[in-house]
């Protein structure tokens, strides 16, 4: 068995237990996190996430296609816009 | 060619050869699409007009171009980073009713409990998702464009009427 597997999926327990209550209480706020390594499991679908990316919050509606993914996946922390044109 | 009658398709980023030919990196998501005999290339916030040669497209976005009267690398050099545009008259058309994502840039946003939250100044693209920025009461908003906060998309007027999620807007509004 891979060590991965045998230790299973991780997911920040506070994160874990704000939406495990909305859930029961059916309420849908967005959760801010900045903890980028917790996976998306199914009981995320349907929420909004507010990741920091380490300059901002980039707001993340988690969707059935990114379960299985890490939060940080959909915050990226760089981006690339080209080479600027030199100023004179 | 005024800035107003043009758009920009993007930049040279370098030289290849000794003959003068070029590298242009496209930032049009389509440059398959574009008619690319005549060129206009900025130089000294002048739009010059460069007639091709011949060129080139390559796969990342980028293409080869020989300009007519760029037959060293010496000339060549002189235009790298200089931004490069077309007239609008060759922007390729589109089918009817088509609407892209990047098309709500400059729409005006209302949110169904928070009211007008101001036009959209940015549409960038994130894994899985599009993401707008507006400005809030001097703050940078972002929220994601997903179908189920979409409420309408009024065109005419540019209006895009939205349902956030709750909690967003404190997330951007009780940043210390």
């Amino acid at each position: 068995m891979a060590r991965s597997i045998k230790k299973g999926p991780y997911i920040d327990h506070n994160l874990e237990r704000k939406v495990l209550s909305m859930n029961e209480t059916s309420k849908k706020s967005v959760v801010k996190t900045w903890s980028r390594r917790s996976m998306i499991s199914p009981d995320f679908v349907g929420h909004t996430f507010a990741v920091h990316n380490g300059n901002k919050f980039i707001p993340v509606y988690v969707t059935e296609n990114m379960v299985g993914h890490k939060l940080g996946e959909f915050a990226p922390t760089r981006t690339f816009r080209g080479h600027s044109e030199k100023k004179r | 060619m005024d800035y107003n009658e043009s758009f920009k398709i993007g930049y040279i980023t370098k030289t290849r050869g000794l003959k003068g030919e070029i590298q242009l990196f496209f930032e049009f998501k389509d440059p398959d699409l574009l008619d690319l005999d005549l060129i206009f290339i900025e130089i000294n916030r002048q739009l010059v007009p460069f007639f091709v040669s011949s060129y080139k497209l390559q796969s990342n976005n980028t293409g080869y171009f020989f300009l007519e009267d760029i037959d060293h690398i010496d000339k060549a050099q002189e235009l790298l980073r200089k931004s490069v545009f077309l007239p609008n008259t060759k922007m390729p058309e589109r089918e009817e009713g088509e609407f892209l994502i990047e098309d709500l840039k400059g729409f005006n946003v209302f949110d169904s409990n928070y009211g007008e939250l101001g036009v959209i100044l940015e549409i960038n693209e994130y894994p899985q998702q599009f993401v707008a920025t507006v400005s809030y009461q001097s703050q940078e908003v972002l929220f994601p464009l997903s179908d189920d906060f979409i409420e309408e998309i009024d065109e005419e007027k540019k209006e895009l009427h939205i349902n956030l999620p709750d909690g967003l807007l404190d997330v951007y509004l009780n940043q210390s």
